[in-house]
């Protein structure tokens, strides 16, 4: 499933992919009566539910004062796996965009995922994730420009 | 750039730098790349002591029962308890310690004999096998002693065949004299009493050997059974003869063993 992997290492902190995955998969069987395959597919509830694995074991970090170091450069993503400075410096950007700009540019281009299925996964229209996202462009590229201006 | 374009290489060439999918652990991985949690360790060790006390409890229980004596196997659950003292006084001279590591390696061997007693035992027992029949067993005169009054001959009974056969409980009895005429042999005496070392049923293996003993009873003994052949049944049906053991008319017919595969090598009888 690279899909659900991409999503736990783009959205758990550094470190915790795998554990997120398998406490969605635990979480995912806990309330697999919950599923319904009317609102979506199973992939979507399975992301769904891994987003939220991830959110909490952000936030477990933060409680136990382990994301500080991260936190200071606003980025608890692993950008040490790009390749370029260019790349960390837009992964520094994306991570101080606001969260629901982070989450349309973490899935579509980097777990990439479709506009749709985006849109599946955080209950918003498609017309908002573009709207989003092109709101999220918007942002990076002006920080950029002031970045490489200044 | 435009910033689309390279969010879209951005995110191209993170996916690149991610290694494979995780996969779901093999069950062979399992047991190299899981984390020693004791549990786990002794997981494995727990499940075998199991399966081979599940084994004996039900064999015992099963048999034990038709056989009307409490079977035990050989060398295995009749092991005595460690013998070495639990004083905590400490070995003050070297003798005392070598004496202590003597009983510790004696303890230790057998721990062994009775783990090596116990899988045998599993390898003699499962998969179940058919009855041995008269045509798969060769019998012959094992060792033969007295000690005591009491007189103990031993029957060998070897499986002839390619195949495992099962062999267990009391196999009646019969002495032909030279003329012919047979006699059912009856033992007065407690049967579990006919050998020390109880004899389980059990599974022979090809080229393996079965046996049962025959006690008498050596003092205020008259007359001693005297035949020709001794018959030895299986089954209304099934029955082979082997010569009269000479040794069994040195005294009164006493008691019977029940017959089961042989699991260790063959004593001498006291």
């Amino acid at each position: 499933m690279p899909v659900v992997t991409r999503v736990a290492r783009r959205f758990a902190p550094l470190g915790d992919a795998d554990d997120v995955i398998q406490e969605a998969c635990l979480a995912a069987w806990r309330y697999r009566h919950r599923f319904d395959p009317e609102q979506g597919s199973f992939q979507t509830w399975m992301v769904r539910i891994l987003l939220n694995e991830s959110y909490k074991s952000v936030g477990r970090r933060r409680r136990n004062g382990l994301l500080l170091g991260r936190l200071a450069d606003r980025s608890h993503f692993s950008a040490e796996t790009l390749s370029g400075s260019s790349d960390r410096q837009l992964e520094t950007l994306i991570a101080g965009l606001p969260r629901r700009q982070r989450e349309v540019i973490e899935l579509y281009y980097f777990v990439d995922l479709p506009v749709q299925q985006v849109a599946d996964l955080l209950g918003i229209s498609s017309g908002t994730v573009k709207s989003t996202l092109a709101d999220a462009r918007r942002s990076i590229q002006f920080r950029l420009a002031g970045e490489e201006t200044s | 750039m435009d910033i689309d374009r390279r969010l879209h290489e951005a995110g191209q060439r993170w996916r690149e730098s991610q290694g494979p999918a995780l996969q779901p652990p093999s069950a062979a991985s399992l047991g190299e790349a899981a984390p020693p949690h004791k549990w786990r360790k002794g997981l494995a060790p727990m499940a075998a002591a199991a399966a081979v006390a599940a084994i004996i409890f039900g064999f015992v229980s099963v048999h034990g029962a038709t056989t009307g004596a409490p079977q035990l196997p050989a060398g295995s659950v009749t092991t005595p308890a460690p013998s070495v003292s639990t004083s905590s006084a400490e070995p003050s001279t070297s003798a005392a310690r070598t004496a202590a590591k003597a009983a510790a390696a004696k303890e230790e061997a057998r721990a062994v004999a009775a783990a090596e007693a116990a899988r045998r035992l599993q390898t003699l027992t499962w998969p179940p096998a058919a009855d041995c029949v008269a045509s798969q067993l060769r019998p012959s005169l094992g060792s033969a002693g007295a000690a005591a009054g009491t007189g103990i001959v031993q029957i060998l009974l070897q499986n002839v065949s390619s195949e495992r056969c099962y062999l267990g409980g009391y196999l009646p009895l019969q002495g032909v004299t030279a003329s012919g005429t047979s006699s059912r042999l009856t033992f007065p005496g407690d049967s579990a009493t006919a050998y020390p070392s109880p004899v389980v049923p059990g599974n022979v293996a090809p080229g393996g050997f079965g046996a049962f003993w025959v006690s008498t009873q050596l003092n205020g003994c008259a007359n001693g059974a005297r035949f020709a052949q001794l018959v030895i049944e299986l089954s209304p049906q099934q029955y082979f003869e082997m010569p009269w053991p000479i040794d069994m008319s040195s005294g009164c017919l006493f008691a019977e063993s029940a017959a089961g595969p042989f699991l260790q090598p063959i004593p001498s009888i006291p």
